[in-house]
């Protein structure tokens, strides 16, 4: 009897020290946890700038992206592009990079006829790389760059291989205590065309998020004002709705967002994307008003691309479904 | 037995409380929302290259219903960018701030009565008849031969039943038309380098240039040198504008052609690539030049000849000059004047 | 027993699941952060009457924005400490005078919650809104007159050498003072020494006294209230006159009606002292008056009462003596009809025309500084009748750095080198234009573009590579500047690619051009 009393005890002793532990979501600490358990593999769809493409993701042993390959979507598979990551102390460096023709047309015509045979070839050999968009984190800034191919050399007539500046981004965060962002500042830049392509028009924009517990209730922004007593004027403000935690909706003037258990839809300016959602809530299909499409495969394991593409702006405001 | 029960029942709520495996329902669990949402495409700028038509201040919008026809004469690499700088898609590389104070005034969306053909054939200008208002030709002739054919074609009245305003490139070389050049034309027959001038000069055309042989290298357009000096009294000086560029680039009208000479931007941002060339300044001016006609339908080449020179803006020893002709295109002066004149 | 041992144990147990609440509140203090501005901008330059605005963008992590205070405050040179704005973002219209060494501008960024501040220091140098450049004096109806100012690169190095922007303040004096000048401008001299600053204008009517920053008059300085003790000659009108330098202590030498004094700089001095006079010499009358203005040396003036030369320095003037042997004698200048002095490369030259024989000569002197009456000043003579249409000539100009004669009939601008005269034209004023004057740009300061064998743009400094061509068009009633450089040395040739010739237009007529220092 006694030894019964001492094994229920003993019960009860051990079943308090296991609930007691926390759930680790089985994964150790050294591995990146990006709070979901799949990661994107591969993305198979078509823009206007690639065409057609297959994106094969391929990951490190910790989890962190490792290397991304562009394919052509035909049987011989070249291979188009790369997205390449750098990882130090504090810092990383993200890139969507594109193989571009070193070569303008006339002389590709010259090498067809002289090489009827291996003029491939040599084509592969001149091709130089470009960055079509990069992310760089630095000594706590994060900017983001995003270019553009021009117009004329796609249309082989002009040639000038070299892609043109757009747009950049420098965003510092500062995070509350629970981890999400309370304000992020930021840096919009926006270069000119023609000869002022080298200079940019900078805006300074200030988003300061508000939450109710974990939910995010509104984000508001704002400029500076050298006339105003705080010294930032409201410029705009996102109001959000939220169910049981999760953000279901954004609500502003230039940007809306949507989502139910199946759905999310992103709504830009001119510009409409609906996302086909998984269980876990991510995307598995993309479509858009402009014409882009996607289909998104995904693996069991945490991956931090999204991380790496997407700014904790974009992410907090809930523009982000492929992780 | 029932302090066993009453033992597991206390440990059960450890359990449940400490799991937390409830994100997963939560989000199988969401509310249909309305996701029928869009947001109003309102494009940034308000005045961009290639945007559709409108009219804007200072051009009245009154459709004199009369079309204005241009046609442009090139080869297919070079037409197509042409095309962009006339139909608005293509500004210039580089905007002054005088340049971006009148944007509106001077790089507008053509208007629907204004309508571009483009050629490639050297030899028939016109093959499909269009009517031909104003035609533009952005590479040089270099043969006096070449200039009467060329000529004698615009003349057809069945290709062209109004002789056309001509609007002609000047050149790239920085060389000046000077006088001694023309009397070298006339006697030479032409001025290409290869196969006029090098033999006449005894120069060895494939070695490279000296000093001295410099300015003898295709120095100018010797089809409007051939029309504005009224070579063979062919009579349609009145019906020529000689395009140059006014960043001291660039050929020179020198005392042959400046009568007839208007200098303009030299490079363009079409499609985002830089091209310079005085082929699309040529294509600048024709523009205005049909926007001119489709103001004032009843006007002749010489008055919007006159127009487009009297109200440039003086570059170099003032009134017009064997550096910049007349001066720069001052399309806000066109319309100006054009307002002052009723229409 | 063991109940016991083991109910104790479950507590600690228990008791061991018990999270550590600990007092984590340690706050760390993060620092105030500037951002958006970059480690060279600190420096920061306006025109006095500018907005002047910084915007740099600060936050500290864990306070709110609300709770930072903000100022700017300016202070140095002569001003009082001025808070300019109190916001993040400075606006702030500059009204402290011009000062070259630079305000320092404090930014004092204080966290309300600690009380901790950050100050960054920036500097800003106030410019004059005119600085220096080329003051231009007209007249619209040829009883009054106006200056202007033409700041570009070819007369100020302030403006950077591929700054293509030219800028004329029209009509300054006006605008400044509400009227024009009364009478026509006969020389007008700007000097800055230290913080003693002076714009003179000699006009037919008066002298006046401005600051060249503002142009705004200043009335206890005109006329007879520029001298100490007011000599015979001042206070009742100008037929003519002007002014030079000495370089060696910036003194401002005036010649007024014949007469003339001299002002110290030094010391904020602004008056004239009197009139000066040779020794043994009652009265004289100046007619030509030169100072060579990138050297040091003496002031050479013409005496026409006495037809001789006379020399001077801020100790006063000095004639000189007949030296034997030499070409000419300064003291005996009757057989000469002098029209210009000036400066070429061998000496200060007087051109005259001699009565005796009708020929043009130009009177070579060494230039001398601290001279004395036994200086040997007559250098050599050079003929210059020969020259083509010498006659009709109505103006002259020497240059230091070469021996040349420029001079220009109404219509055409000739130069000649003074060694073998062979006139060639340089420049013809267009039809309807006539010239009412020719001169070198002979300060400091500029650069001047002009085109090269290859017909390239090159650049090279403006003093004494420029020539200033003033012209007139009756029919039009307007005046217009021209500037040429002069591309080839010693040889007198003018660049005659009129791409590189800068002009300026909508003046009146053109009385003269003076440097503004």
């Amino acid at each position: 009897m006694a030894l019964k009393r001492i094994m229920m005890l003993s019960l009860l002793l051990v079943t308090t020290l296991i609930a007691c532990n926390d759930d680790d979501n089985g994964s150790e600490s050294s591995l990146y946890n990006s709070g979901s358990n799949s990661r994107v593999k591969r993305i198979i769809g078509e823009n206007d700038h690639w065409g057609k493409y297959e994106l094969q993701f391929n990951y490190r042993a910790d989890g962190r992206l490792d290397h991304v390959w562009r394919f052509s979507d035909d049987e011989r598979r070249d291979t188009l592009g790369r997205f390449a990551v750098e990882y130090d102390v504090n810092y990383y460096k993200f890139e969507i990079i594109d193989y571009v023709l070193n070569i303008d047309p006339d002389s590709v015509s010259i090498l067809k006829e002289l090489y009827p045979t291996s003029w491939e070839d040599t084509l592969c050999e001149r091709r130089r790389e470009q960055t079509l968009y990069s992310t760089e984190l630095s000594e706590g800034k994060l900017i983001t760059n995003t270019y553009q191919e021009r117009r004329g050399n796609s249309e082989g007539t002009l040639f000038n291989p070299i892609y043109m500046n757009i747009s950049s981004q420098t965003l510092m965060v500062e995070n509350n205590k629970n981890g999400r962002p309370l304000v992020i500042r930021c840096y919009e830049d926006i270069y000119g065309r023609g000869s002022e392509n080298t200079l940019y028009n900078r805006t300074v924009l200030k988003y300061e998020f508000e939450y109710n517990g974990d939910e995010l209730i509104s984000v508001t922004q704002y400029i500076p004002d050298s006339y105003s007593e705080t010294s930032w004027t409201k410029y705009g403000e996102f109001s959000c709705s939220n169910y049981s935690g999760i953000l279901t909706g954004v609500d502003s003037d230039k940007y809306k967002m949507r989502r139910n258990s199946k759905q999310a839809v992103v709504a830009l300016p001119g510009e409409n994307t609906t996302y086909t959602l998984n269980d876990e809530g991510l995307a598995i299909k993309m479509e858009s008003t402009t014409g882009e499409t996607a289909v998104i495969e995904y693996e069991a394991g945490s991956g931090n691309f999204s991380e790496l593409y997407a700014t904790p702006l974009d992410r907090a405001l809930g523009k982000v479904w492929v992780k | 037995m029932n302090k066993l029960w009453i033992l597991i029942i206390a440990i059960l709520p450890f359990f449940v409380a400490c799991s937390d495996d409830d994100e997963k329902e939560a989000l199988s669990n969401l509310p249909d929302n309305d996701m029928n949402i869009s947001v109003p495409d309102g494009n940034g700028e308000d005045w961009y290259a290639g945007m559709p038509y409108q009219p804007y201040p200072g051009m009245p919008e009154v459709s004199q219903g009369v079309e204005v026809n241009v046609i442009t004469v090139d080869s297919a690499v070079y037409g197509d960018c042409i095309l962009t700088v006339l139909q608005n898609d293509a500004w210039p590389w580089t905007l002054s701030d005088e340049d971006n104070a009148n944007l509106e005034q001077l790089f507008f969306p053509v208007h629907t009565d204004i309508k571009y053909h483009i050629t490639e054939d050297y030899q028939n200008f016109n093959p499909e008849k269009q009517p031909c208002d104003i035609i533009n030709i952005g590479w040089c002739v270099y043969g006096l031969d070449e200039a009467k054919t060329n000529l004698k074609q615009l003349e057809n009245k069945e290709k062209f039943p109004t002789f056309p305003l001509i609007v002609m490139a000047g050149g790239d070389m920085s060389n000046s038309f000077t006088q001694e050049i023309w009397d070298l034309c006339i006697e030479l027959g032409g001025l290409d380098y290869e196969d006029d001038v090098a033999p006449y000069f005894g120069w060895d055309p494939d070695i490279s240039l000296s000093q001295e042989q410099m300015p003898y290298y295709y120095p100018g357009n010797v089809w409007a040198a051939y029309i504005t000096q009224n070579l063979d009294e062919n009579d349609h000086k009145e019906d020529l504008i000689v395009v140059g560029r006014d960043d001291a680039t660039g050929n020179r009208p020198g005392p042959i052609l400046c009568e007839r000479w208007i200098c303009t931007y030299g490079g363009f941002d079409i499609l985002d690539v830089e091209m310079s060339g005085s082929r699309y300044g040529s294509a600048y001016v024709a523009k205005i030049a049909a926007e001119i006609k489709r103001r004032a339908p009843h006007y002749t080449n010489e008055d919007i000849a006159q127009l487009i020179f009297s109200t440039a803006e003086d570059l170099g020893n003032p009134g017009c000059d064997e550096v910049y002709g007349w001066g720069r295109l001052n399309p806000v002066a066109i319309w100006n004047e054009l307002s002052n004149r009723g229409y | 027993m063991k109940k016991w041992i083991f109910i104790i144990i479950m507590q600690i147990c228990c008791f061991a699941c018990f999270e550590d609440d600990s007092n984590l509140e340690i706050k760390t203090l993060n620092p105030i952060r500037i951002e958006n501005i970059a480690p060279g901008e600190y420096y920061y330059s306006c025109y006095m009457g500018d907005t002047l605005e910084i915007k740099p963008l600060v936050f500290c992590e864990g306070v709110p924005d609300s709770k930072l205070s903000f100022e700017w405050k300016m202070y140095g040179g002569t001003i009082a400490p001025t808070v300019l704005d109190s916001t993040m973002y400075l606006s702030a219209k500059i009204t402290a005078p011009p000062y070259a060494s630079g305000y320092n501008l404090v930014f004092t960024i204080t966290d309300e919650t600690t009380g901790i501040s950050r100050l960054e220091t920036f500097t800003v140098t106030v410019l004059s809104p005119y600085g220096t450049g080329l003051i231009v004096a007209d007249t619209k109806d040829g009883a009054n007159s106006d200056l202007s100012l033409i700041r570009s690169k070819e007369f100020t190095s302030d403006i950077s050498n591929s700054d293509d922007s030219r800028k004329i303040f029209k009509d300054l004096w006006s605008q400044n003072n509400g009227t024009e000048l009364p009478g026509l401008v006969l020389d007008a001299f700007t000097s800055t020494y230290g913080t003693n600053r002076s714009l003179t204008v000699m006009t037919t009517e008066k002298l006046f006294r401005a600051d060249q920053n503002d142009y705004v008059n200043i009335p206890s300085e005109e006329d007879e209230n520029m001298f100490m003790v007011v000599p015979p000659n001042i206070g009742h009108g100008y037929e003519y006159g002007g002014f030079v330098e000495y370089r060696s202590t910036s003194d401002e030498f005036m010649n007024a009606n014949g007469l003339v004094a001299n002002r110290g700089v030094q010391n904020s001095n602004r008056k004239y002292n009197y009139i000066l006079y040779p020794p043994g010499v009652r009265n004289y009358n100046v007619t030509l008056m030169y100072a060579p203005t990138n050297s040091y040396a003496d002031v050479y003036l013409y005496d026409d009462l006495n037809k001789c030369m006379m020399f001077g320095s801020f100790q006063g003037l000095w004639c000189g003596q007949n030296i034997a042997g030499a070409p000419f004698d300064v003291t005996n200048l009757k057989d000469y009809e002098p029209f210009f002095l000036g400066e070429v490369a061998s000496g200060i030259a007087l051109l005259a025309k001699e009565k005796s024989t009708g020929n043009f000569k130009g009177l070579v002197m060494n230039k001398v500084s601290f001279g004395a009456p036994n200086s040997n000043y007559p250098k050599s003579i050079f003929d210059f009748t020969s020259a083509t249409d010498i006659e009709n000539a109505k103006f002259f100009e020497l240059n230091v750095l070469e021996d040349v004669l420029y001079y220009a009939t109404e219509n055409k601008l000739y130069s000649t080198s003074t060694v073998n005269i062979n006139s060639t034209v340089q420049w013809t004023a267009p039809i309807g234009e006539k010239i009412t004057g020719i001169k070198i740009y002979d300060a400091e300061g500029g650069n001047v573009a002009y085109g090269n064998e290859q017909g390239k743009r090159t650049t090279m400094s403006s003093p004494n590579r420029l020539m200033l061509i003033s012209t007139y068009n009756e029919g039009t009633q307007e005046g217009r500047l021209i500037c040429i450089p002069i591309v080839t040395l010693h040889a007198g040739i003018l660049e005659q690619d009129s791409r590189w010739h800068v002009q300026f237009t909508g003046f009146g007529k053109i009385l003269g051009v003076y440097k503004q220092n």
